[in-house]
């Protein structure tokens, strides 16, 4: 599903946030990306959905050679991830509903359909009931779930999570990673970056650790023949 | 319905931008305005022009002398030609003996003149006259084909002065065209950079747009829609402007000098004009908007 060959990222001379990545997630995959703060976790994410280019190196996403895709392409590739962005991006003048909505209008949704869907992701999320609001009403958390129902209301194959439970408590983390699993086990390759060492002990998956921009550990990698 | 769907949402964020800036909307909406208004002034002078020059055309005679000897049959078949012309309105036959008692009623001086000569000298016409909607090149071709005919002899047709018209007539479109072309320009300058500051005060959600799948089009099509809107407002608020000017020089100006209200053939721009100012501020206002959108939301 990803692949990173011999991907750099380097912001100028003097900072390099990844180097040398070679890394492969299958289809339906449930990965975790961890590593101190720093390590290079955001901007792996981040070139996954050509937030940004990398320096050298090549990346694919289901075979497609994502650094030579043109900007005006590149809602092909981003309609087929789901992202849970770290800062939420939620749209602030629209409603929650409406941020949920917004990400099924873009692709056509009729206006009633997109009402139910959005409406079901929000209860599985446990919003329902702040549908009408702002998110600068909202709490952290809240936002962090509006985000979490934007990312996952068109049913992507590609997860991208960005410290999904970074504004959660305990037991909302645990909610919010079963989602993940259930979404995980119906097919969608699931790649979560977080440093909440406990989760990733709960979950069991592999685990790709970043340090200083280099993957220091890869476990529970599924073997070659599975 | 899709198509509806989304019609209806870039609408409703082209009108919430254009009420989030409003401010600055006024300002691009006010040079649209006055951009269009005096474009609006010289289409209604060279309209006006027009007309005066087709009345002037329709007035000036031409006169085909005929050869003398010419048979009753040619003259036939010379006046049928005439009509047969749709830009004739009337032919008159003027006999040598009706020329002649014309002049001697315009000249009782003269009026012995035949009988000093011995003879009548004044030869057998055609007065003709053009009916509305004539121009100098419909005149310029039967004058042209009149020519060849052998039995007419000579044709008295003022050409110069209509040609001074027809040249008068094009610098006031040119100096329409010229005037009208810079201030157009200036709108669509000033329409492109609202439109860049509008869009912006959204960059923050452009981005997230791109990031969820949005495609530039899905974008770019409300400012563009803003764009057309302040265009279109811009244009009907400009035919308003000169219709409240035109009614002002109607009304106080031109009753003051009777060679001005002489000047005077059309009251306001015809309907097809005003639905050309209308739709020029519209593709003005998505040429402006089309400028910096394409640029800035590809750079976001």
């Amino acid at each position: 599903m990803v692949q990173f060959f011999h991907v750099y990222k380097q912001y100028d001379r003097d900072t390099t946030a990844l180097t040398d990545i070679n890394l492969q997630i299958r289809r339906g995959e449930f990965v975790f990306v961890t590593g101190p703060s720093g390590a290079g976790k955001t901007t792996l994410l981040r070139l996954v959905f050509r937030d940004e280019l990398p320096s050298k190196g090549q990346i694919l996403v289901a075979g497609r050679n994502i650094g030579v895709m043109p900007i005006g392409k590149l809602y092909r590739l981003r309609r087929n991830i789901g992202v849970v962005f770290q800062d939420f991006k939620l749209l602030k003048r629209r409603t929650v509903i409406e941020n949920i909505c917004f990400a099924l209008q873009i692709v056509a949704v009729p206006v009633r359909a997109q009402r139910q869907r959005a409406f079901a992701i929000l209860k599985m999320v446990g919003l329902q009931h702040k549908m009408q609001s702002h998110p600068l009403q909202l709490s952290g958390g809240e936002q962090q779930r509006v985000a979490i129902a934007r990312a996952l209301v068109n049913e992507p194959p590609l997860l991208l999570a960005d410290e999904p439970t970074g504004n959660l408590d305990p037991e909302l983390s645990q909610e919010i990673m079963r989602i993940f699993g259930d979404i995980n086990v119906h097919g969608t390759t699931v790649v979560v970056a977080t440093h909440n060492r406990e989760i990733i002990r709960a979950m069991g998956k592999r685990t790709v650790t970043l340090d200083r921009g280099r993957v220091v550990d890869d476990t529970g990698k599924p073997s070659e023949a599975a | 319905m899709i198509l509806f769907q989304n019609f209806r949402y870039f609408l409703s964020e082209a009108l919430h931008s254009l009420w989030r800036s409003r401010a600055r909307n006024l300002l691009s909406l006010a040079t649209i305005t006055i951009s269009l208004a005096v474009t609006g002034v010289f289409l209604y002078l060279s309209l006006n022009a027009r007309a005066v020059v087709r009345a002037w055309v329709r007035d000036i005679p031409m006169i085909f002398f005929l050869r003398e000897g010419t048979s009753e049959a040619e003259v036939h078949r010379l006046r049928e030609k005439f009509m047969s012309n749709p830009m004739v309105q009337r032919v008159s036959y003027v006999s040598p003996a009706d020329a002649l008692a014309r002049f001697r009623t315009a000249y009782a001086r003269f009026a012995d003149l035949s009988a000093e000569l011995g003879e009548n000298p004044f030869p057998a016409s055609f007065e003709v006259k053009l009916g509305a909607g004539a121009s100098r090149a419909a005149m310029q071709s039967i004058v042209d084909e009149m020519r060849q005919q052998r039995s007419v002899s000579d044709v008295q047709f003022d050409e110069a002065w209509v040609k001074r018209l027809d040249a008068s007539l094009l610098l006031v479109d040119a100096a329409g065209i010229f005037l009208g072309g810079i201030l157009m320009l200036a709108s669509i300058f000033t329409i492109s950079n609202v439109i860049r500051l509008n869009i912006y005060s959204y960059q923050e959600e452009i981005e997230i747009m791109m990031l969820v799948g949005a495609t530039l089009g899905f974008i770019r099509a409300p400012f563009l829609i803003e764009g057309a809107i302040q265009g279109l407002f811009g244009g009907a608020l400009s035919l308003g402007a000169l219709a409240v000017l035109l009614q002002g020089f109607l009304r106080y100006v031109a009753p003051l000098n009777p060679l001005i209200s002489s000047f005077v053939k059309i009251q306001f721009l015809p309907f097809n004009a005003c639905i050309a100012v209308i739709l020029g501020g519209m593709i003005m206002g998505l040429i402006g908007s089309a400028t910096s959108v394409g640029k800035v939301v590809r750079e976001t």
